[in-house]
Parts: structure tokens; C-alpha cells; sequence
């Protein structure tokens, strides 16, 4: 692993333990008042509130700031960190940003052991999210993911050497509502529409096709081909919050939307949902 | 990368280079203005010889540009996409700009060619989109050594300064797939040395790939008319006023309406 990579597992290792051992605040994940899912919301954790769970591992740092790691890129030893921002809080509106950032190095993963090149994966998140509270029961949240996924690689053979690059942008529009029918359970509905997914790569590539003769090429492309028009989603669900443990169950028709890099997929499929993490 | 796009704008293109513009040129051939006269068929044959012979001479179709005309074909041959490869039509979805540079380097003087620097170079510049190639391709001349017939031959720079001392039109629909096989309107502005004597070299021809025979524009009445080499070795006028067959042996020509004059 990449000595940086390592240190940044290090440090999120700390701060779970030291957040773990540390943590005064008492459990709490019930649909309290002051209690709000955050997933699709403008909200953050408590200070002190450590998120625990097999897709997610989060930190309230302030009330206002929470940091987090998706936990399934580490498997493919993919680095990530998303830090969310609740800048405004004030009666009913609550408004908050998170950014995020994804970094793979192929290399690492021993795939390229018999070519001779490289490929490093980086994806960047912003989703600025707007909730209101119109009542103790309702919820409404909009937020406006962006997601730029990049790819870049570069080849050096006998017969030609190049570098290339290829990039996905990403453009949603979501809608949550969440209506509480009592202190442990809450239904949920969330959609998703899709902005835009354009994809687009350029390179250049070397060429010696014989002894006399060099060929240097230099492309740019982009593409509307994964633009699917009209790509939508709807997930109805429910949400359960215990005393500490939380469980999110849902289904769906629409456009598969691959988390944490919104990668939307063709065709309309069912969609099943599962959460499940504890609040400390 | 020496061609990044930026990530604030998905849809930024590639600068390419500015090509030069031949459009002048290329209606000269395409909309010969001149006519054909009987009277003056036999001044404007001549002038077809004179400069087939030059071009010959110098052997910069067969030596020069024919190789780099085939080394630039088997390159974008293998480039080409299943759509083109197909027939059909460019993808509507699929924005994209490219540049590509080529240098090949001359064959030398030697009884054998060899791949060594010091025997000069060609390059050329190809612009392409996702519709296929750019309509001009331009490049220029580096002390290219090359043999005709086993004499020596030497091509340079012109020294005029204008871009591209070898222009070649390949036309608006040319593609990957169908490069070298449509005609090649040339235009050189080069240098060229036979055997030690060294002169300018401004000429411009149009190339049948697959006649490997060059056609010119000659001065004819009210402009310029177009004449090349038939398969039967008769020369082929075409003029404002129709198409002339003329034969030199018997110094007569027959239009394509039937009608047959002598000069």
C-alpha cells in the first residue's frame, strides 16, 4: 500500500478508536427531536456521534461536521473521505454540502503485473443538499449531486508509448421525503433524476508503424452515449432506528444508481435497498 | 498529456492546428475554367508533357509521396472504427477532435534505403474529427534524400515561408477507411536538387490513387482547363465546354458529345 494511503488508514483507524473510547455523548438514534437521518439529507451527526456499518464508517466532528469513509472501495484498496458541511441551521431549513474524493492505483492491484503501464482512478463528489422540517413528522430534502469520475493510464511499448485519459461527469437531481409514523419507524420515499452522464477521453498515442516512420496522435473525444434521457428512480422504504442500531429496507423501479460514485446504469430495473449501521 | 481537457467543461474541445486553405485551388480543378480550342490544343498538350515530365523528374509522386501517402493509409486503416468499417454513418452521440503529426524519414542515397537521420524528412498534419479526416493535409520538407531511377535527388524547404510546402486536399468525405483511394489535389512549394543542380520546385497536380497518374491545370482559352493521361495513353481534356479525348499520333481530339476536330 502507498505510504500515504497508509497514513490516511491510520488516522481514520485513530479517530474511530479515539471517537469509540472517547465518546461521551449518549446513544441516540431513535426519531427524536434533534434526530435526523442523514443519508439524502442536509444533516450531519452529533459531535462525537461515530457512524458504524458495513457500507459506511462516519465521525461528527462538530455538530456541524461530519467525515466519513465508504467502506467497500477499501477493499479494492481504493482511499476515500467525504466530509459534509451543515452551514445553515435555522428552524425548519437546514442546508449543508459534501464533497468527497476516491483515488485507485491499478497498479496496486497487481492486475497490470504483465503489461507495461499504469492506470490511476480518481473520482471527485460535490453535493450541495437542502432539508426543511415542515412539521415534527415530515421531512422534504433536495440535494444536487456532481460527480466527476477520471481515469487516466499511459503505455510505453516497443510499438508505441501514449497516455490516455477518460472521465464520466455526472448531473442529479434527488428528492427524499421522510414522514415518521412513531419513535422507532419512519417511511421514506427517495427519488433520483438524471441531469446529465456524459463521458469523454482524450490521449495522446506514439506510433512507429515501421523504421521510417513515427505517427504522433493527439485526440479528444466526448460522448452523450451514456446520457440516458429520462433516467430515473423511486425507492419507497421504510427506516428503523433503535436505540443505537438503525436499518433502512426499501424497493424501487428505475435507473440503478451506483453508489458512492453515481454511476447511473441503463435499462429500468427493480431496485432494492439495505442500510444498516449503529450510532455510538 | 500533452492534450488534456479540462474537467470544468465536459464538452471542451482539442485545439487543432490551422490548415491552409486551398479552397482556391481545389475549384480550379473541380470547375475547370477554360476552354478547350482546337487551336490552341496542341500549346496546351505540350504544356501537360512539360510538366508531367518535371513531376516525373523529380520523382516526388512514386518516390516521395506515394510511401508516406501508404505508411499514413496503413496507420489510419488501423485506426478506423467497426461503424466506418460498416459504412454507416458517424455516431450522433460521439463528439471528437484530433490532430496527428507525421515524420517519415527519406530513404537515403544509398544502393540500399535506410532509416537514418541524416537522410532528411517528410512530415505531414492530419486533422480529424468524428466525421473522419479534415479536408487538407500539409507538411513540409526536411533535406529529404531519395533515389529516381538511381540517380540522387534532394528535396528543401522553398524557404517561402508559407505553411505547408506540400499541400494535399483529400476532400471533404474522406475517412479512416477511405483515405488513399479518393483523388489528391496537391500543391508543393519546394526546393528540389537533380543531381547537384537545385531548383524551385511550384507545382500543383491532382493524384488518382488508383491510376497512380497525375492530372494538371493548364492554361487554356478564358482559364484553365484539366488535363491527364488516359489508360490508352490518349490525353484527357476536361474544360468548361465538355470532355476531350486527343490522341498526339494523329493530333485529334474527340469530345465526349462525339464531335472530333484536328489541330
Amino acid at each position: 500500500m502507498h505510504r500515504g494511503h497508509r497514513r490516511l488508514v491510520l488516522v481514520l483507524a485513530a479517530a474511530v478508536a479515539l471517537a469509540a473510547v472517547s465518546s461521551t455523548a449518549p446513544a441516540r438514534a431513535y426519531h427524536d427531536d434533534g434526530e435526523q437521518l442523514t443519508d439524502g439529507t442536509a444533516y450531519t451527526l452529533h459531535a462525537r456521534d461515530l457512524r458504524l456499518g458495513p457500507f459506511k464508517v462516519q465521525y461528527g466532528v462538530f455538530d456541524a461536521l461530519t467525515v466519513g469513509t465508504y467502506v467497500a472501495p477499501w477493499v479494492i484498496r481504493m482511499p476515500n473521505l467525504h466530509v459534509k458541511w451543515r452551514y445553515l441551521h435555522q428552524g425548519p431549513w437546514t442546508a449543508a454540502v459534501q464533497v468527497g474524493s476516491y483515488r485507485l492505483d491499478v497498479s496496486e492491484l497487481k492486475l497490470l503485473n504483465d503489461h507495461p503501464g499504469d492506470a490511476v482512478i480518481t473520482a471527485g463528489t460535490f453535493e450541495p443538499s437542502l432539508s426543511v422540517r415542515s412539521s415534527e413528522d415530515f421531512t422534504l430534502s433536495v440535494s444536487l449531486p456532481y460527480t466527476v469520475v477520471r481515469a487516466e493510464g499511459s503505455l510505453d511499448t516497443e510499438a508505441f508509448e501514449g497516455a490516455l485519459s477518460a472521465a464520466v461527469d455526472n448531473f442529479q437531481a434527488t428528492l427524499a421525503l421522510e414522514y415518521r409514523i412513531s419513535r422507532t419507524t419512519a417511511l421514506l420515499l427517495r427519488s433520483r433524476y438524471l441531469v446529465f452522464q456524459l463521458a469523454r477521453a482524450d490521449g495522446r498515442v506514439v506510433l512507429r508503424p515501421d523504421d521510417y516512420t513515427t505517427i504522433d496522435v493527439s485526440a479528444a473525444a466526448t460522448s452523450s452515449a451514456l446520457d440516458f434521457k429520462g433516467a430515473w428512480s423511486a425507492v419507497a422504504g421504510v427506516a428503523f432506528s433503535f436505540d443505537s442500531f438503525n436499518l433502512e429496507l426499501g424497493a424501487g423501479y428505475g435507473n440503478w444508481n451506483v453508489a458512492p460514485f453515481n454511476f447511473v446504469l441503463p435499462g429500468k430495473m427493480v431496485i432494492p435497498e439495505l442500510e444498516l449501521y449503529w450510532v455510538f | 498529456m500533452g492534450h488534456a481537457v479540462g474537467c470544468g467543461d465536459p464538452r471542451e474541445r482539442l485545439e487543432k492546428p490551422t490548415p491552409p486553405d486551398m479552397s482556391d485551388l481545389v475549384a480550379v480543378y473541380q470547375s475547370p475554367s477554360g476552354r478547350f480550342e482546337p487551336a490552341t490544343a496542341e500549346a496546351m498538350l505540350a504544356d501537360f508533357e512539360r510538366l508531367a515530365a518535371e513531376l516525373e523528374k523529380t520523382g516526388l509522386d512514386t518516390a516521395v509521396l506515394a510511401p508516406l501517402g501508404a505508411a499514413l493509409d496503413e496507420t489510419l486503416s488501423a485506426a478506423q472504427t467497426p461503424s466506418e468499417t460498416d459504412g454507416a454513418r458517424p455516431r450522433p452521440d460521439l463528439d471528437a477532435d484530433g490532430t496527428l503529426s507525421l515524420r517519415r524519414i527519406c530513404a537515403g542515397w544509398g544502393a540500399e534505403p535506410r532509416p537514418d537521420q541524416a537522410n532528411g524528412a517528410l512530415s505531414l498534419r492530419v486533422n480529424f474529427s468524428e466525421a473522419g479526416l479534415d479536408p487538407v493535409i500539409w507538411g513540409d520538407a526536411s533535406s529529404c534524400k531519395y533515389l529516381v531511377g538511381g540517380a540522387s535527388r534532394l528535396l528543401l524547404a522553398s524557404g517561402s515561408g508559407r505553411v505547408g510546402d506540400v499541400r494535399l486536399w483529400i476532400g471533404r468525405s474522406a475517412t479512416f477507411a477511405n483515405f488513399m483511394t479518393q483523388v489528391i489535389v496537391m500543391d508543393v512549394d519546394l526546393t528540389v536538387e537533380i543531381d547537384g543542380v537545385r531548383a524551385a520546385l511550384r507545382a500543383d497536380f491532382q493524384w488518382d490513387p488508383a491510376r497512380r497518374s497525375p492530372s494538371f491545370a493548364v492554361e487554356s482559352t478564358g482559364g484553365k482547363v484539366i488535363v491527364s493521361r488516359g489508360s490508352t495513353g490518349a490525353l484527357r481534356v476536361s474544360a468548361k465546354n465538355g470532355t476531350f479525348d486527343c490522341e498526339l499520333a494523329t493530333l485529334r481530339c474527340t469530345a465526349d458529345t462525339g464531335d472530333s476536330s484536328s489541330f
